[in-house]
């Protein structure tokens, strides 16, 4: 018993590196990309809302926008480390533009948080990334 | 008044057990894709936690052996050595992400850099475990943690579908394609998992023995761990809830706390925002002094050394001592900057490969009347005892496929 389980947790510590050394994205993976780049999107959209009607305290907005640029930082960086399959290279680069898009955004709103006009002009920006997105989503 | 106070031993262990960093962002994302059709899960693992718990209390009280004492009896020396590693293991890192968690909250409260809320709250919460008796740990935690109410009156203000959740009750065997299938079953077993760990009953078994309980206190037992981990239920409910309102609809799939967080303020002002960072907070604290705390009781529990909070540190070193390590580690591993929610992910999924070994020896002690005598399990026990020890099972074989299968839960 105590040798199978220590076959399994050698075995899983063999595993988890290499499901995290995704150099090649499958059609699958980069369609899973689009879908958290969307999301990312829409969360910002959806913050940008919520700021923009008072309801966010200083330090909360602040915070939120740090944790989101991160979040999108880590993606971007995943995604430039990896390579699309052969024909989905139009996708992919459809894609790394528009984190690097959505990158640049959550950047420049960070010292912005208290001018509404800034923020109804970024959620505008915001909008057309997500439809550039549905674009590379629906080319794939 | 002392009978009411002692409930919080339950609220405690399960706000600090199942409503911790990884249910609070893992329910929601389940919401998120799914809606309410993952109800029946959270039905299911409340049952599980409330039998497993009122059981272990039982047998800490009747047989005065606590957790890692039937984990030594039943599965022997090495077996349950392996377990012992494990299991302290998986408290270290659910400790780590725990306190990452806080230093996380306590920035969206303050604006002050996350590595001195780190240092913060690590000391913080120290000091209250040396400080504090343990009824006081688990009242200033439970109590606190009740503000985590405010998720549950912003799922209802934001007026839930009634006949879906009801729906939800049900389980989906398939989804639409081979991928949401997986993804359903992977959430189905996390949440599962997430309202089982093994801290919970760790923890809940050497409270009662903390708190001198005795045969008499066996109805307030069962009272304890019903109303705690109903409680804990009802607030991951409004959680699935809260991602089905607000996040299906516009194809979020949430990956940070901060976005967790703002689903329970979301129809409020930022009052309401201060609350549920708050209640988030006191429930991520209670966990991390859960887990830190666990890591002592097991460790002695399982080589018969005393133990205890409410006895002088001096009097039990080894206890002392290696509750100081798990904080000392877990702030260590927490400053290397490894995100929080990676880390609960992983004790959620490895939390289920070795749960069966906790919960078994349980039900074998509780079942056994040498031990227990009069306060054995009834047949009815016994039934459900097992049928969910068979689906802890097969939750735990299921656990790493359903990982490597879907990326870590990646839509």
């Amino acid at each position: 018993m105590l040798k199978a389980i220590g076959a399994f947790a050698l075995g899983s510590i063999l595993v988890l590196p290499a499901c995290s050394r995704h150099k090649t994205l499958t059609r699958e993976e980069l369609r899973s990309e689009i879908i958290s780049a969307k999301s990312l999107a829409e969360e910002t959209e959806m913050f940008l809302d919520y700021v923009r009607q008072d309801r966010a305290t200083k330090y909360y907005a602040q915070g939120h926008i740090e944790y989101l640029t991160d979040e999108v930082e880590n993606s971007r960086q995943e995604l430039h480390q990896s390579s699309p399959v052969q024909g989905e290279a139009d996708a992919f680069q459809k894609l790394s533009a528009q984190f690097d898009a959505l990158n640049t955004e959550l950047h420049d709103l960070r010292g912005n948080l208290e001018d509404k006009n800034a923020l109804a002009t970024a959620k505008e920006r915001i909008e057309r990334i997500q439809r550039a997105l549905d674009a590379a989503s629906s080319s794939i | 008044m002392k009978k009411l106070l002692g409930v919080t031993l339950g609220i405690m262990t399960a706000l600090g057990g199942f409503v911790d960093l990884g249910q609070i962002v893992f329910t929601t994302q389940a919401g998120a894709l799914f809606g309410y059709q993952l109800m029946w899960a959270i039905v299911l693992g409340t049952a599980a936690i409330i039998i497993y718990m009122e059981m272990c209390g039982r047998v800490a009280v009747v047989a005065q052996e606590p957790v890692f004492a039937v984990v030594h009896t039943w599965l022997g020396k090495k077996l349950g050595l392996a377990v012992l590693i494990a299991s302290n293991l998986l408290n270290l890192i659910t400790c780590a992400a725990e306190i990452g968690g806080i230093a996380i909250l306590l920035h969206l409260l303050t604006g002050l850099p996350g590595n001195l809320l780190l240092v913060a709250a690590t000391l913080i919460m120290g000091t209250m475990v040396f400080l504090f008796r343990f009824q006081w740990i688990e009242r200033t935690l439970g109590l606190s943690g009740l503000m985590m109410i405010v998720f549950a009156v912003a799922a209802v203000a934001l007026h839930p579908n009634w006949a879906q959740l009801t729906r939800g009750l049900v389980p989906k065997v398939s989804q639409a394609d081979a991928k949401h299938t997986l993804l359903y079953w992977y959430f189905a077993v996390g949440i599962f998992s997430a309202m089982l760990m093994e801290y919970e009953v760790h923890f809940y078994s050497s409270g009662a023995m903390e708190e001198d309980w005795t045969p008499k206190d066996l109805g307030e037992n069962f009272m304890v761990a019903a109303l705690g981990s109903v409680l804990g239920s009802v607030l991951t409910v409004a959680l699935l809830a809260l991602g089905a309102i607000l996040f299906l609809p516009r194809g979020v799939f949430p990956q940070i706390l901060s976005t967790a967080v703002l689903s329970g303020a979301f129809p409020f002002a930022q009052n309401g925002l201060i609350v549920a960072i708050a209640g988030c907070l006191a429930c991520l604290a209670g966990a991390a002094v859960e887990t830190a705390l666990s890591g002592g009781y097991n460790l002695c529990q399982f080589f018969n050394l005393h133990w205890g909070k409410n006895l002088p540190a001096k009097s039990v070193p080894v206890f002392t001592g290696t509750w100081v390590a798990m904080f000392v580690l877990a702030f260590v591993i927490a400053l290397t900057g490894v995100r929080p929610l990676q880390l609960v992910n992983i004790s959620i999924v490895f939390g289920m490969v070795i749960m069966p070994f906790t919960y078994y020896p349980i039900l074998r002690t509780a079942s056994d009347k040498n031990i227990m005598g009069k306060h054995v399990n009834s047949k009815f026990d016994d039934v459900i005892g097992v049928i969910m020890l068979v689906l802890i099972t097969i939750a735990a074989l299921a656990a790493l496929p359903l990982m490597v299968l879907t990326h870590w839960g990646r839509p």
